[in-house]
């Protein structure tokens, strides 16, 4: 075997098996009448290499995603994320009543508005998911991700880390948002009691004295793994993935943005703001661990004796 | 339309070819400012038939390497002509708009 053509196969090794069975031989042929070589065809057959996997992927997420297996998952995601959603707003409004009856000197203006339109775009993306009514569902989920959206954004210029504090936030909305979009109702799931009760214990979280704070978030994690535990394995399995781009927020925004949210603690005369590119990481990130997540959910599934892939 | 696809397209207008006999072409047909490389070559091959623009024509085995032709569908020909009246239409708005231009600037080019 020629270096030329040894070099050229370990490059062709990059593309999906399905395109390399279709097309490695004759573009190793063209490759070899051609005579180029270097850097830059190295280049071009690593960029289409990449550009045939990232084509398939989504070609396959699309074919996956069409399965009514995956639109049972995200009903499941819609009303639990709701729900989980909606809990978290009331328990903003818990707090301000709070401070209200501690401190009534204290000025909580700054509350109102937005505030009001995420808790009820919350309520009627609840409603809307537990009537079947997707219009409802949506309707809220999009107003509900417009007020987590503007409600830290109100303090960017002064504290960008608010912004990404409450990043798990707007990501979860965007997924709760996705699945009401694409959901199809069977029935309420059965494990509703333990998503409803995380979110009791969200809210009486926001009430409780500081040391059970971090317990109760606790208990309220616990119990809404729980619930999600419970579906049923066809269900489970898909609803996780939904749950992967806000559970890979918290490393990202922890190993990513560290210095960033040092230098603006130690340096609040000299604010710095999320840049560009670390907006595409913040946007990026999620949607690939989503792709990935996905990916390795239906590989798993195939190998599973006795499953189909779409089981 | 990006420009290789076009310019693959033209290529296949004439008669079936194969991809290296393609580039070849290209590189003739924009007098050596165009020389195609394997991976945007097939990137776009792979497209068009997918697209069903192009399709295979015929195999065979030179040099104990395979030889695949590639011709253009009946979509890939209206396609080709739409790009073409396109383009044509654009050209044709510039060069009017750089007659006039000289004019105004009373024959200077610059």
């Amino acid at each position: 075997m020629t270096t030329p053509e040894s070099h050229f196969r370990r490059l062709l090794a990059l593309y999906p098996k399905q395109h390399r069975a279709e097309y490695a031989e004759e573009m190793l042929g063209v490759l070899l009448a051609d005579g180029r070589t270097g850097p830059a065809v190295t280049l071009d057959l690593m960029r289409a290499a990449l550009g045939a996997r990232l084509r398939q992927t989504s070609a396959s997420l699309r074919q996956e995603l069409r399965d009514e297996r995956w639109r049972h998952a995200a009903y499941a995601v819609q009303l639990f994320g709701s729900l989980l959603l909606l809990a978290m707003a009331l328990r903003r409004f818990a707090m301000a009543i709070l401070t209200m009856v501690r401190w009534p000197e204290s000025d909580i203006s700054p509350f109102y508005g937005v505030d009001v339109v995420r808790a009820l775009g919350w309520a009627v993306a609840v409603t809307g998911a537990v009537l079947g009514i997707r219009l409802l569902g949506v309707t809220g989920a999009a107003a509900g991700l417009a007020g987590e959206i503007v409600a830290p954004f109100r303090y960017y210029l002064d504290t960008p880390a608010q912004v990404l504090n409450a990043y798990w936030i707007f990501v979860a909305a965007t997924v709760v948002l996705i699945a009401a979009t694409m959901s199809a109702r069977r029935a309420v799931p059965r494990e509703w009691p333990f998503v409803v009760a995380a979110g009791a214990v969200l809210v009486g979280q926001g009430l409780a004295p500081f040391s059970l704070r971090v317990p109760m978030f606790g208990v309220a994690a616990v119990l809404a793994l729980i619930g999600v535990v419970r579906l049923e394995p066809v269900t489970r399995g898909r609803v996780v993935v939904f749950a992967v781009p806000v559970l890979t927020v918290f490393p990202l925004v922890r190993v990513g943005f560290s210095g960033f949210v040092e230098h603006n603690m130690r340096h609040p005369e000299t604010l710095v703001l999320i840049s560009p590119v670390q907006w595409a990481v913040l946007v990026v990130g999620p949607a690939v661990a989503f792709v990935v997540a996905a990916a390795m959910d239906r590989r798993f599934r195939g190998q599973i004796p006795g499953t189909s892939k779409g089981a | 339309m990006r420009e290789p696809t076009f310019l693959v397209l033209t290529a296949l207008a004439s008669e079936p070819q194969h991809g290296y006999a393609v580039i070849e072409d290209i590189l003739r047909m924009t007098g050596g400012r165009v020389r195609l490389r394997a991976g945007t070559l097939y990137a776009a091959l792979d497209r068009l038939r997918a697209e069903g623009l192009i399709e295979v024509d015929r195999e065979e085995v030179v040099q104990s390497r395979l030889r695949r032709y590639y011709r253009l569908t009946g979509a890939g020909e209206r396609s080709l002509t739409v790009e073409t009246a396109r383009l044509r239409t654009q050209a044709t708005i510039a060069e009017r708009r750089l007659r006039a231009r000289r004019i105004e600037l009373g024959g200077a080019t610059a």
